[in-house]
């Protein structure tokens, strides 16, 4: 279920990045062309960055991929390399859920201001929401960790 | 408590916190916010964590981040770095070492496509690793020319870790990616130089060979790699001239990668989502780790460590050449416990003042940073490209790959040394393009 969920996301990640380059292309050869660049590609790759970072993300933490330094495994032994497992993963959890929180407000004010993109009129709400979804479902896989035991980085999901 | 002693509190528990084995970007992030919160409050602290991914993830100009890391990874699937290294085998052929000398020029090469150390050293592990010990080389020899030759992806241009300094420092990219090119070449030459010395004291690291191979031969070699070459022109020609930006280079860059891939049968669809799969999974992980940096950064600034830092220079009255030898010590010993990221993060909004202050240029320092990021990834206890070669290579010990680095280490303390005293190898080209 939860590797289906992050099949999908990185799918529709890697097509908010195929738009990124789709529509800087378009941009330049547009520019070529009629020397003058389209107006709006700012606003489009800043919308689309954010989907495809964010949809990206909740596999990192499903795979525990951020970057470790790991020195004192080697000192440790297996039952205080599972207290300091379950303690660092306890701190992901807790950072999450610091940026999930701290993102209702900023999103809740450009729905109440009614904040709109400068070029394309877009309204920036929109753009909040695979980010709210990447960083909801982030803290739903650091969440899932807790399940998998004593083994750090585990197999990432295959797609 | 005053607000530096917080500071300074903060950053002695973000390094414990690190060698406790927390992901660095937690760390940075848990700081970032109990130190703000204890300063500012924490109403306020949640003020800034709430805007902090919203302004990275829809940065225009971290848009090259991914698009980088895909040309790089596209380049990869499509099997460049092997005619890559077959052609600089024939362009060294002759040479007692010379497949020590192609895999160092190979690296210099695929870091002209690959903005990544660790990308660079894992795919010469394996493309020079199984020829390297068909002709019987010392292990020695090839550990440690692939570790070193790693380290050049982030040097020569296109680079990660000069687009994660750019944002942090708020520097320009395409006068980064001008200054990096002279220290690059030049630190591929310095590593050369140490095969050289190395084969000078111990011929027996590497077999003796009868081969020969004429000029055209060697010429046509290059040939081989013609889609580097035209990656190469497109994107850094493309920078340095101004007929792209960054991102708009980025993505021409990715687009070619693919199509070249494409047009050469030499990439599949499924090899293109691969690509695409594993560019997303390095960007998300890489943007985790830019939002809690940047919070980082905004508690750096709130402490007043860095104007601190200043004061307590000027007052010591060290001269410029001496402050840049304390900070690229300070590097060294930082750099055998962290990681390259990790490095940048944390340290340019702490130590970017003081540089500045001592006159040095801020395009300047971040190739100075970079080469002495090289000589971390390299150094034990914790050094990545290692690392990366170690899981290729899992019948090799750890130790011995520390070892077999050693001697190479030389290489990018001379070139530090060498950007300190003739700053203009890194300063030149960027005056030359953009002024």
């Amino acid at each position: 279920m939860l590797d289906r969920l992050n099949r999908l996301l990185v799918l529709l990640a890697a097509v908010a990045l195929f738009v990124v380059i789709a529509i800087t292309l378009f941009d330049i050869v547009l520019a070529l062309v009629t020397g003058r660049p389209y107006s709006g590609v700012y606003d489009i790759v800043q919308a689309f960055l954010a989907a495809s970072v964010f949809l990206a993300m909740p596999i990192v933490f499903r795979g525990e991929t951020n970057i470790q330094v790991n020195l004192i495994d080697g000192l440790l032994g297996p039952k205080a390399r599972a207290v300091n497992l379950f303690i660092a993963r306890l701190a992901t959890l807790a950072f999450m859920i610091i940026i999930g929180w701290s993102e209702i407000q900023p999103f809740r004010d450009t729905i109440l201001f009614g904040d709109i993109l400068y070029e394309t009129g877009l309204k920036v709400w929109i753009i909040w929401i695979p980010i709210l979804i990447g960083t909801a479902l982030s803290i739903l896989m650091v969440v899932t960790t807790f399940w998998r035991g004593h083994q750090a980085n585990a197999e990432e999901v295959e797609v | 408590m005053s607000i530096q002693a917080i500071g300074v509190l903060g950053v002695v528990v973000l390094i414990l916190l690190i060698f406790l084995r927390f992901p660095v970007a937690v760390a940075m992030g848990l700081v970032a916010f109990v130190g703000y919160g204890a300063i500012n409050g924490f109403d306020s602290a949640l003020q800034v964590m709430g805007v902090i991914p919203f302004d990275l993830g829809t940065n225009y100009a971290l848009s090259q981040l991914p698009l980088f890391v895909l040309m790089g990874d596209l380049a990869v699937r499509s099997g460049m770095s092997s005619r890559l290294y077959g052609a600089a085998q024939t362009i060294f052929t002759g040479l007692r070492g010379s497949q020590a000398y192609a895999t160092l020029g190979a690296s210099a090469g695929f870091g002209a496509v690959s903005g990544s150390s660790i990308a660079t050293a894992a795919t010469m592990t394996r493309v020079s690793v199984p020829p390297m010990r068909e002709a019987k080389y010392d292990d020695r020899l090839s550990a440690g020319s692939i570790a070193a030759g790693g380290t050049l992806g982030i040097l020569i241009p296109p680079s990660i870790a000069l687009v994660v300094y750019a944002m942090i420092a708020e520097q320009s990219v395409p006068r980064l990616y001008a200054a990096s090119l002279i220290p690059g070449i030049a630190l591929c030459v310095l590593y050369c130089l140490v095969v050289a010395v190395m084969l000078k004291v111990k011929p027996g690291m590497a077999p003796t060979t009868d081969e020969r191979v004429g000029f055209g031969e060697r010429v046509r070699a290059l040939g081989q790699v013609w889609e580097i070459a035209i990656l190469f022109a497109l994107v850094i020609g493309g920078l340095y001239t101004g007929i792209f930006t960054a991102t708009e280079a980025a993505a021409v860059g990715a687009f070619g990668a693919w199509f070249l891939g494409v047009v050469t049968r030499r990439l599949t669809w499924r090899d293109t989502f691969n690509g695409f799969l594993s560019t997303l999974k390095t960007t998300a992980m890489l943007y985790v780790i830019l939002i809690a940096a940047n919070a980082f950064t905004y508690f750096v600034v709130l402490t007043q460590i860095p104007q601190g830092l200043v004061e307590m220079v000027t007052n010591l009255g060290l001269g410029p050449i001496l402050v840049l030898v304390v900070i690229g010590v300070f590097y060294v010993i930082l750099g055998c416990f962290l990681e390259a990221f990790g490095m940048i993060l944390i340290t340019v909004p702490i130590l970017l003042p003081v540089v500045v202050q001592a006159g040095y240029d801020p395009i300047w320092f971040g190739v100075f940073l970079v080469v002495m990021i090289e000589l971390g990834m390299i150094t034990p206890p914790v050094g990545m490209n290692i690392f990366v070669m170690q899981a290729e290579l899992t019948k090799m010990k750890l130790s011995r790959i520390y070892q077999a680095v050693l001697p190479f280490l030389a290489a990018p303390i001379i070139l530090a040394v060498i950007l300190i005293l003739v700053p203009g190898i890194a300063t030149y080209l960027p005056s030359l393009f953009f002024d």
